[in-house]
């Protein structure tokens, strides 16, 4: 960079002073100082009128083509054909029709002119006068109803004549072509009026989906209809541009009321969709971002989103890879069937709903795109077994893969976290050697280091069904503890974490935790306090409805899948992509392939033992200090499985990591035998050490159990 | 015994039937004027509603419709009653 300062829209503007940018020079006998940024040219009228932004082709695009125009005259050939058909067919029986509701549709309109004409309205009140006695009354009414009749039956003689008159003339001099069509026509109109609601005259083509064509009439009724308060008249309804398709849909971007915002009608979603005579599942209210509270966007589905065919998931397609680092892939869609993209790094994810609500399957696409990437580790652990990713074991490191609602499971899960808590002790200095090697600008991991440098590789670590393990009565709170440290720490050395959870409260998704993760996702829920829990403060007031979604059951799936997701862009409705097991063995399978040859990644099992607990557990009644060499056989007996390999100086090593440095001490050890000085290590360090473990979790639990905007009634 | 026989030999004299018939023509009549036309003319008053002095200069109110000129048919008084007394059981 030269020493100027550069505006990002032109060349150098301001020379740079010894003060700060945001601070002004104050000039003797000026008291507010120069302009800070002037305006390079004095605005004219037309910098302030013109309306940049793209602006509508004057002869409409599809007809500029001639594929275009050959499609719009091919279609609407094809379609009045077919009701040519349809209805040619058809006529006898129409005419059948005609004959049978003609008489019918006579009477009704003969009853409907006496009615009219005789002002039986008014039957009802007049005859309540007459039942109350109310003599008066009655009289009113009934000169009342005098003053209307009377013209009204001159009206109707005038018009009798008229008729009579005018089907005389054409019984005796129109030409019979005239007469017949008269007929017809006067056919027509009393068979109109006398078909009954619910068997038309003409018979219905289309039996499918019910395609309601958004207009801008039809809208502003409906939003009427739907008894937004405010809002009253048609006029209070405007548009901000035609209704236009987006998708597999109309879209309406409607202009509210002021004071009315776009919330108000989000929330008459059930009554929107019932004054448009169509499924809830085809009307789609959002907010619009970039746009003031009192505009919505009401899109209408051509049919019910469930049935719309959704697009394959991408990384399905042989040969796609995806890179932890730099890489978006696409998580699903949304209702509109645009892509949804999803990033890992740098960010941890939450996936939060009720059973059914396809938390696990949302989950496993992210876990499976992030597995793509040959450079990523994953760590699986399923606390309630219930056999979904079990296609990731071969992928796992030993001893980082879980399934199962037992203890043992719940067990190796806390120790995979406190692995990832040493990973992140370890992974700072790393980082930040690499960085001053200059291989980064910031103290992040990036690709270069994670190639170089095994120990630094990208880890994605899923814990489905957590609560099982925040919520345990002996791990719960060293769970909690460790988990807060590693989501806060490790976005930033390459550790990106799904949690998926069901149970929604302070205890299974304290505050410490959830308010770090950057991609929540709130599936199916019971109540807003979930979707405020999950997506932040103000989210369902915002228009997330999570709670109108359905899990899935027998009967089918529903909105499985569905979710409104935080943390990238405005919260709004979000479909995991479909990746049933069969796809997501073969996901594995390329990852499998992806790997071959890269070293697998090989996790000490020492890492995964609790060894403070383990030392405490071996320890005799009455030694109040140990040689190493004496702690490490009883270890292997211990657990011969993970301490096979353990030598004095790696048990060194791993105690100090601990956090109890081994230390000389001189002992006798048996009678007779000299005095000698080994490493070993001392009670009551060892004690102390697993006390204030005990007490830092214990006081990251209390510190997440406050919550910050309640107030405690006094 | 033969119902001819039944009816000749009763004490009922000859006519009855044309008396019932009328009698049913006059009560549905005045069953369906007091439904088409409920109110009918005072009787005070013959449905003016008001007595005017001889001279016609002053004028006084008929105390018994109070003006109005007309009065609520009897039948449909009865019938009124009968439906309130209904309406309350109910």
């Amino acid at each position: 960079m030269s020493d100027l300062i550069r505006r990002d829209d032109d060349g150098p503007v301001i020379r740079p002073v010894d003060i700060d940018a945001e601070q002004v020079v104050i000039e003797p006998g000026r008291e507010d100082g120069p302009p800070v940024d002037p305006p390079r040219k004095a605005a004219t009228w037309a910098d302030i009128t013109a309306r940049p932004g793209p602006r509508t082709p004057i002869v409409p695009a599809s007809l500029m083509s001639r594929a275009g125009r050959r499609s719009l005259v091919k279609q609407t050939a094809a379609f009045l054909g077919y009701e040519l058909a349809f209805h040619g067919l058809r006529l006898p029986k129409y005419g059948l029709k005609v004959a049978v509701y003609a008489p019918w549709g006579a009477c009704r309109v003969a009853w409907r002119t006496l009615r009219w004409a005789a002002d039986l309205e008014g039957w009802s009140i007049r005859q309540d006068a007459a039942s109350r006695n109310a003599v008066a009354d009655y009289l009113n009414l009934s000169r009342q109803r005098d003053r209307r009749v009377s013209n009204r039956w001159w009206l109707l003689a005038l018009a009798a004549v008229a008729v009579v008159v005018a089907g005389l003339v054409v019984t005796l001099a129109a030409p019979p072509w005239a007469q017949w069509a008269l007929a017809a026509a006067a056919g027509l109109a009393l068979a109109w009026a006398g078909q009954p609601i619910d068997h038309p005259i003409i018979d219905r083509v289309y039996q499918g989906d019910r395609f309601v064509r958004l207009t801008a009439a039809l809208t502003r009724q409906t939003i009427i209809a739907a008894g937004v308060p405010g809002i009253k008249e048609p006029s209070d309804v405007k548009f901000l541009r035609d209704i236009a398709r987006d998708g597999p849909g109309h879209e309406a971007l409607v202009l509210l009321k002021a004071g009315v915002i776009a919330t108000d009608v989000i929330d008459r979603r059930e009554r929107l969709a019932a004054a448009y005579r169509l499924p809830k599942s085809q009307v789609w209210p959002s907010p619009v971002p970039g746009e003031h509270p009192g505009v919505v966007s009401i899109w209408v589905a051509d049919k019910p989103v469930s049935e719309m065919k959704a697009p394959p998931w991408p990384l399905l397609r042989d040969g796609a890879t995806f890179d932890y680092f730099t890489g978006v892939f696409v998580y699903g869609h949304d209702e509109r069937m645009r892509p949804a993209t999803y990033s890992l790094e740098q960010k941890n994810s939450l996936f939060a709903g009720i059973p059914g609500s396809g938390k696990t399957l949302a989950a496993r696409v992210v876990l499976l795109a992030g597995v793509l990437d040959p450079l990523v580790v994953p760590v699986v652990f399923d606390l309630k077994g219930s056999g979904d990713i079990d296609c990731m074991e071969p992928l796992c490191p030993p001893g980082l893969y879980g399934s199962g609602a037992d203890e043992t499971t719940k067990e190796a899960a806390l120790a995979s976290l406190e692995w990832l808590l040493v990973q992140c002790d370890e992974r700072a200095p790393l980082v930040r050697g690499y960085t001053r090697q200059g291989m980064n600008s910031v103290n992040k991991v990036n690709r270069a280091m994670a190639e170089r440098d095994p120990r630094l590789r990208p880890i994605v670590a899923f814990y489905d069904e957590l609560q099982e393990l925040l919520t345990d009565p002996n791990l719960g709170k060293r769970a909690k503890f460790v988990l807060t440290s590693v989501v806060k720490r490790g976005r930033a050395l390459g550790i990106h974490i799904i949690f998926a959870t069901q149970r929604i409260d302070k205890e299974s998704a304290p505050r410490g935790i959830s308010s770090n993760i950057a991609l929540r996702t709130c599936l199916a829920v019971m109540s807003h306090v979930e979707c405020d829990l999950v997506l932040g403060t103000g989210a369902f007031r915002a228009g997330a409805r999570p709670t109108e979604l359905e899990p899935g059951d027998s009967t089918g799936p529903k909105d499985s899948g569905w979710g409104y997701r935080a943390g990238a862009g405005p919260v709004r409705p979000v479909k995991s992509s479909y990746v049933d097991n069969p796809a997501a063995e073969k996901v594995i399978q390329r990852a499998l392939e992806l790997r071959r040859g890269t070293a697998p990644v090989e996790v000490p099992k020492v890492a995964l033992r609790n060894l403070l607990g383990d030392v405490r557990a071996v320890w005799h009644d009455g030694e109040e200090a140990l040689w190493s060499e004496l702690i490490v056989p009883r270890l292997i007996e211990l657990d011969p499985d993970a301490y096979a390999d353990l030598t004095v100086e790696v048990f060194g090593a791993w105690m100090a990591k601990a956090g109890v440095p081994t230390v000389s001490i001189n002992r006798r050890v048996g009678d007779g035998a000299k005095r000698a000085t080994r490493a070993g290590v001392r009670l009551d360090a060892l004690e102390g050490r697993i006390n204030a473990r005990r007490v830092e979790s214990a006081a990251a639990a209390d510190l997440d159990d406050r919550e910050p905007t309640e107030i405690e009634p006094a | 015994m033969h119902p001819h026989t039944l009816a000749a030999s009763s004490t009922v004299p000859p006519g009855t039937g044309y008396v019932v018939l009328v009698g049913l023509v006059v009560v549905g009549g005045y069953a369906i004027a007091c439904l088409l036309w409920p109110v009918t003319a005072c009787r005070r008053c013959d449905g003016a509603g008001k007595f005017r002095s001889p001279s016609g200069r002053n004028w006084r109110l008929c105390r018994k419709c109070k003006g109005s000129g007309g009065r609520i048919r009897t039948g449909r008084r009865i019938f009124n009653y009968l439906a309130a007394r209904r309406r309350d059981a109910a």
